[in-house]
Formats: structure tokens, C-alpha cells, sequence
């Protein structure tokens, strides 16, 4: 693990090398710490290294804007890295494009993640109209900005399929119906890939609780599968082995 | 015109009786006031909700659909509905975005809405993070922004400020638990002084003149600002889902089969499909064209076409933005150029 | 000559492959065996190809339950179709009822083409089962109505 110094004397490195022309990073601007684009030696004071931001940097490895400036540089907790390989792995991303400034973690999530374990438990506990009812009252708030979905980097479908009319998947009125598809929908899309980093609940302004679907998934995911492979995605591969018990 | 309000003192226990009342009567009552999430606090959305059902067809021949309602009724709609708690930045949203959808061919959806309510604000006891409402609101207009302005005048009393006489229509007989005092005028101007003037937590250093942005915004269409500003943008419709004077809708049809109903959604120029063509080209390609355009829209579009700035410094955007967009922050970044406008 | 089996007045969705359960079920067809009238067959080339996004259309069209069917592992006509559905489906069947989906109301089976009196079978017990649990009272599609 590399000290603050080394990172910011790496990414100097860089840019005098010319080796990239961005770095994406966090700073904090009057106490809250979010994404910085640093384009200049000059600014490489900005960057905050102690990582403490709750968004997915890699995220903007998907934008446009972001892609000409290939290849940069991030400084990267094990959250970025994970999204990253998984990138790689599904070939969105190719490895010489971004480099990676590795930084101390201080993001502590396992206070939350215990927090979720839980809820998780009691609602597996509740029947099922009662589960319903919970996902009801969360899902009648949803106002389908779709920020959950633009703050996910493995969310890269250049055309979601929430956006589709002609047929139309997913009905874009903000109705519990439509609300309940679209939440189901992208939570099946990230079962066994996403990485847990909870930048989609961060984002989300009607405070749902996005979270226990996707962990709620991957524990399933791991409990029928094994962990991730990094490799392969586990729900592109089979066994003759997997689980039958449920067919008829 | 001058607007000559009335003041009144009324016990917080008749106004919990006045509200049951009209429930009785079978209006409705709805509370802001309580501890709702930033987002639930604007009242937007209870003018020109999220979704709206437009009309509903049925198709019942080759080429014929039965279509309900197919006619829009114009009559003035008689007030059903009583809003209490809301800001005083969003009511005076109400007023911003009313030219829309009341000029031109008039949308019934809203204004049969806006007629048949009362909107009761709060003064809020202070500024929020990222509240900058005494920069953009008129202070003139801060007065009368609802129909009703409360403020607490003790523990079991709140003073009213009421703008017009629609409240008395609507509580009929019960409008006499509002005692009239027009002493407390010298509160209320206390008070709107206090807020206006009082400090933002966060301490903005600079805002600019309005027509000093407007000029400037208008001037640099071309330049690479926008990028530079708007790079963390992820386009999302968070700032304009929750903006209280955004109001871009789409139009959809939605069906089952051979029924179907057409729906009014809210819709958002951050998205990246906001401008596609058929044709497949998109004006708006990349974000910062899309910042450029809403910073446009709201200081200077709006200001030639209605004579209002189409925001209202609730600070929405910056408070709920996932990625740290901050307007204000841009602006401070270009003071200098902006003020040599 | 079998008894008619009365319909039970609720609507299956069947979401079936074509090579195997499709065929099954024209079997069940030309054998003239009886099955319940309540099911709505919906072919595919593949298991493989069926989207859990179907079974949310299929509730949201008013399905009161769901078959998804498929060819008995190994005997995918495109090798291994069947398998990757079997993994979909472990995870998001779990997905369904952490959502408040009752579990009773989906079910998987493998039905091959010479399986018709299975296919005939398999309606009938879920048609009954489900007709004792009722209607399905799915979510309204109503606007925010204020």
C-alpha cells in the first residue's frame, strides 16, 4: 500500500511522462468528498486520498467524454478495482486503458453491510404479501430518474431497455408497476456482477433501499455458484451438477 | 398591483379542527410540514405529478378507438384541496412555471389543479445547505409567493399572513377561528427580513447579477466551460426530477392489448436520449452540451420568453446531486468573466 | 374417452421451448388428452432465451401463475440452452419471492417431446393449485393520484 506521497509523486510521474492526459479522483470541496477530473500538474493538489467518497469513480469509464481521454489514470479503492476487472471480463474495458493508482481504503463498510445482513434476514422472515408490502411502499416513491442506473458502472448498455418503446419492456410512467419492473430488471441484471459498493443507493433521492436486492442476490449467487470468477460470469457458465431440485 | 394582505393569529387546535372539517366535507388536507425527505417536501409534483393518466382509448375497430375523456372541461374548478407546510421557494415555483401551462393552449392537467388548491407555506426557520432563494426571488415576491404564509407565533399559536380571499371562501364559517391582527404584519416583515438575509450554512461567497449570468451564459454557447464543468454530471434526472420549476414532460401511450391509456411523464434534458432524433442524430450528444442547455433555459430562455428566471435557489439540485454538480461552484469558478459582462 | 377437465377460470402463461415441451404439449394435443383450459402456451426456440422480464410481463398482463418449461438437461437441441437457464432461474426464482412474489405461482419443469401425458399432468396439478390460492392481485398500473 502506497503512502499519499507516493501516489501524488506517481501521478505527477504520469502527467510529466505524458503517459495520460487525466486522472480521475476524488477531492473534497467544502466537506463533501465526490469525483474530481484533474487535467493539469497544477491541480494534482485537489485530489483528497483518503477515499472516503460513496460514488463508483468507474462509472465514468463509460461516458463518451470520459473514453477520448484514454488512457488515464484512477486512483482506485478495491471498489473501482473490482468494477474494473469485471469491465475487463465483460470486455467494455481494455486493461491498457486506464492505470491504476492503488490508495488506502477508509471506507469502511462493514457496519452497513452487517446493517443489511439483517434486514435481509427479517424480510426473508415476513410472508410474502408482507415482503410485498414493503417493496410497495419503497417502490411508490421511485420517480425512475434512473440515478441507481447512472451511477452503476457495469450499468453500460447504450440503450437500457427501460428506454425501449417499440416494444416496450418496461413502462416509463413512474406507477408502482412500471417501478417494480424497472427495480426487478436491474437488480436481475446485476445478479453475480454487482460488486457491492452501494453507489446506486447513495444516489438514489427517494432513499430506497436498492441494496438488499443486490446483496440479497449475490449471496444466492454464491451460496449456488461460488464466489465470482474473474474469469467468467457465473450466470454465462453451467455445471451438470447446479441445483435441479426445483424442476418439475 | 398591490397586494394588501391580512393578518391573522390562529391556535394550532382550531387548525387541527378547520382541517378535519373539510375532511368531513370530503376535501383534502395535505401536510408538508412534518419530516418528509427533501424530495417529498416540493409540492410539484402535487400539480404535475411524476405520472399522469392523459386519457384512455380502446380500440374497437381497424382505424377506430373509443377515447376517454375527450373533452377537456374548461370550468373553473370549485377548491377541493388544501396544501399546508409547503416552502415558500416552491410555492412561488407554482408561480414561475404557471405561464407554461397557463399561456397558450392552456394545460387543464395543472391549472385545474392549481385552481382548485390552496397552498399554505411555512416560513422556514432558516437556510438550508445550498439555499440561495434571497438570490434569485424577488423580495417583493417572497411576500405573497402562497395564498397563505404561517409562521409560529408560540408554542400553541401560529401567525397567518393571507394574500388573497380564496381561504375565506374555502373555510367558510371555520374561517372565523382566524382572528385578524394586523399588528403582526411588523412580525411577518421581521421575519421574511431574518430569512432572506440570513446566512447560508455553506456561506456563498458570490452569486452573480442575473443579467451579468445571462449574458455570459448566452456569450460562451461555444466554449468548453460546460465540459469542464458538468465532467461529473453522470445524467441522471435527480436535479431535474426535483427541481421545483422544471416541468419537460413526454407524452407515451401505454396499452394492454387493444386498451390503453396515454400518460404525461416527467422527463429530463440530462438524459442522453432527450434529444434523439429519429434519424439517429442527437444535437445534445455529450453532457456538457446538455448542462449548457439547462443553465440556458433557466437564465436566459426563460427570461426572454416569460420575463422570470426559472429557478427559485431551493438548492435541490446541489443537495441531491449523487455526483457533486454544484451550480453555485460553477458560477464562483467564472465570476470573473461573468461580472466583466 | 377422458372427462373434460373444467377450466378453472385462471389464466396460466407457459413459457415453453420449442423442440421439447412444445412438442410435448402438441403430443398431449393429438393423443386427445385432457388437460385444463387455463393455459396460454408462449413457444421459444430455447429455455436459454426466456428473460425473467417475461414472467414480470406475464403478472402484469394478468397471469395468475407461471410455467417456464424446457428440455430435460442434456437434450438441449442447442447444447446447453437448458443449463443456463437452470442457473438463471436458481437465482432469480429467489429474486421473485424476495420481492413478495408467492413462489407457488412459478413453477419449472422439464417436459420432453414424448412427454405429453407429463405435460397434461403438470397443468392440471398447477391449474388446481393455484386455483385453490386465487386470483392473482398483482400490482394496480394507477397514476400517483393526488
Amino acid at each position: 500500500m502506497k503512502t499519499i506521497e507516493q501516489q501524488k509523486a506517481e501521478i505527477v510521474h504520469l502527467f510529466e511522462q505524458k503517459k495520460i492526459s487525466m486522472v480521475v479522483a476524488f477531492e473534497n470541496y467544502r466537506g463533501i468528498v465526490r469525483p474530481v477530473f484533474v487535467k493539469d500538474i497544477k491541480d494534482v493538489e485537489k485530489i483528497s486520498f483518503d477515499m472516503s467518497g460513496k460514488q463508483n469513480l468507474a462509472t465514468y469509464l463509460k461516458r463518451a467524454e470520459i473514453k477520448k481521454q484514454f488512457p488515464l489514470a484512477m486512483v482506485v479503492r478495491p471498489t473501482e478495482k473490482s468494477s474494473i476487472a469485471l469491465l475487463i471480463k465483460e470486455n467494455q474495458l481494455k486493461v491498457e486503458d486506464v492505470l491504476l493508482i492503488e490508495s488506502m481504503v477508509s471506507q469502511d463498510q462493514i457496519e452497513w453491510k452487517k446493517a443489511q445482513d439483517i434486514e435481509i434476514d427479517r424480510l426473508w422472515k415476513m410472508s410474502f404479501s408482507e415482503r410485498m408490502d414493503f417493496w410497495k411502499k419503497n417502490f411508490q416513491n421511485c420517480i425512475r430518474c434512473y440515478a441507481c442506473r447512472q451511477s452503476c458502472p457495469h450499468c453500460y448498455c447504450q440503450y437500457c431497455k427501460a428506454d425501449k418503446n417499440q416494444p416496450t419492456w418496461v413502462e416509463r410512467s413512474a406507477h408502482l408497476q412500471g417501478n417494480f419492473s424497472w427495480n426487478f430488471l436491474r437488480a436481475f441484471h446485476q445478479a453475480g456482477r454487482c460488486i457491492e459498493c452501494g453507489a446506486c443507493e447513495n444516489a438514489c433521492p427517494a432513499n430506497i433501499p436498492l441494496m438488499l436486492l443486490n446483496r440479497m442476490q449475490n449471496k444466492i449467487t454464491a451460496e449456488s455458484f461460488g464466489e465470482s470468477d474473474p474469469k467468467k460470469y457465473l450466470l454465462s457458465d453451467w455445471s451438470k451438477d447446479d441445483d435441479n431440485s426445483f424442476f418439475l | 398591483m398591490t397586494i394588501t394582505a391580512s393578518f391573522y393569529k390562529i391556535t394550532k387546535s382550531s387548525l387541527a379542527t378547520l382541517f378535519a372539517e373539510q375532511k368531513q366535507k370530503g376535501n383534502t388536507i395535505i401536510d408538508l410540514s412534518g419530516n418528509g425527505s427533501d424530495l417529498s417536501k416540493s409540492c410539484k409534483a402535487l400539480f404535475f405529478p411524476a405520472t399522469e393518466k392523459v386519457l384512455e382509448y380502446k380500440i374497437v375497430d381497424k382505424g377506430v378507438a373509443e377515447v376517454k375523456p375527450d373533452n377537456f372541461n374548461d370550468e373553473t374548478k370549485a377548491v377541493n384541496r388544501f396544501i399546508f407546510g409547503a416552502n415558500i421557494c416552491d410555492a412561488y415555483a407554482l408561480k414561475v412555471v404557471g405561464p407554461v401551462f397557463g399561456e397558450g393552449p392552456v394545460d387543464r392537467f395543472f391549472i385545474n389543479k392549481r385552481e382548485a388548491t390552496i397552498v399554505a407555506a411555512i416560513l422556514c426557520d432558516n437556510k438550508k445547505n445550498a439555499c440561495f432563494c434571497d438570490q434569485i426571488i424577488p423580495r417583493s415576491d417572497y411576500s405573497n409567493a402562497a395564498d397563505l404564509v404561517f409562521t409560529e407565533f408560540d408554542e400553541n399559536s401560529w401567525a397567518v399572513r393571507s394574500n388573497n380571499n380564496r381561504s375565506i371562501d374555502f373555510f367558510g364559517n371555520g374561517f372565523l377561528h382566524f382572528i385578524e391582527d394586523n399588528t403582526l404584519k411588523e412580525l411577518f416583515d421581521k421575519k421574511e427580513e431574518k430569512l432572506f438575509n440570513s446566512e447560508n450554512p455553506e456561506e456563498i461567497n458570490y452569486f452573480p447579477k442575473l443579467e451579468a449570468l445571462k449574458k455570459f451564459i448566452e456569450k460562451n454557447f461555444n466554449s468548453e466551460i460546460f465540459n469542464d464543468a458538468s465532467m461529473n454530471c453522470i445524467g441522471c434526472a435527480t436535479c431535474t426530477y426535483s427541481c421545483p420549476t422544471c416541468h419537460c414532460f413526454d407524452i407515451v401511450d401505454e396499452k394492454k392489448y387493444y386498451n390503453g391509456e396515454r400518460r404525461k411523464n416527467w422527463d429530463s434534458c440530462a438524459f442522453s436520449l432527450f434529444t434523439l432524433h429519429a434519424s439517429g442524430h442527437n444535437p445534445r450528444e455529450y453532457q456538457g452540451q446538455r448542462w449548457r442547455q439547462r443553465l440556458l433555459h433557466k437564465f436566459s430562455i426563460y427570461k426572454d420568453r416569460f420575463d422570470k428566471i426559472a429557478c427559485v435557489g431551493c438548492g435541490r439540485c446541489i443537495r441531491l446531486c449523487p455526483a457533486g454538480v454544484n451550480m453555485l461552484e460553477m458560477f464562483e469558478k467564472w465570476k470573473i468573466s461573468i461580472d466583466h459582462m | 374417452m377422458q372427462e373434460s377437465i373444467p377450466s378453472q377460470k385462471i389464466k396460466i402463461f407457459a413459457f415453453v421451448c420449442n423442440w421439447c415441451t412444445y412438442a410435448g404439449a402438441d403430443l398431449a394435443g393429438t393423443a386427445r388428452m385432457h388437460y385444463a383450459a387455463d393455459v396460454r402456451i408462449i413457444r421459444h426456440t430455447c429455455t436459454g432465451r426466456i428473460d425473467p422480464l417475461f414472467l414480470i410481463k406475464a403478472f402484469e398482463n394478468g397471469a395468475d401463475a407461471v410455467i417456464v418449461s424446457g428440455c430435460h438437461p442434456n437434450d438441449c437441441h442447442y447444447n446447453e440452452g437448458n443449463y443456463l437457464a437452470r442457473r438463471r432461474w436458481a437465482v432469480v426464482r429467489k429474486l421473485f419471492a424476495f420481492m413478495g412474489i408467492d413462489d407457488k405461482r412459478i413453477h419449472f419443469s422439464w417436459v420432453s417431446a414424448a412427454e405429453g401425458a407429463k405435460w397434461a399432468q403438470l397443468v392440471n396439478d398447477v391449474a388446481a393449485k393455484v386455483a385453490q390460492l386465487g386470483p392473482m392481485k398483482y400490482l394496480d398500473s394507477c397514476e400517483v393520484d393526488l
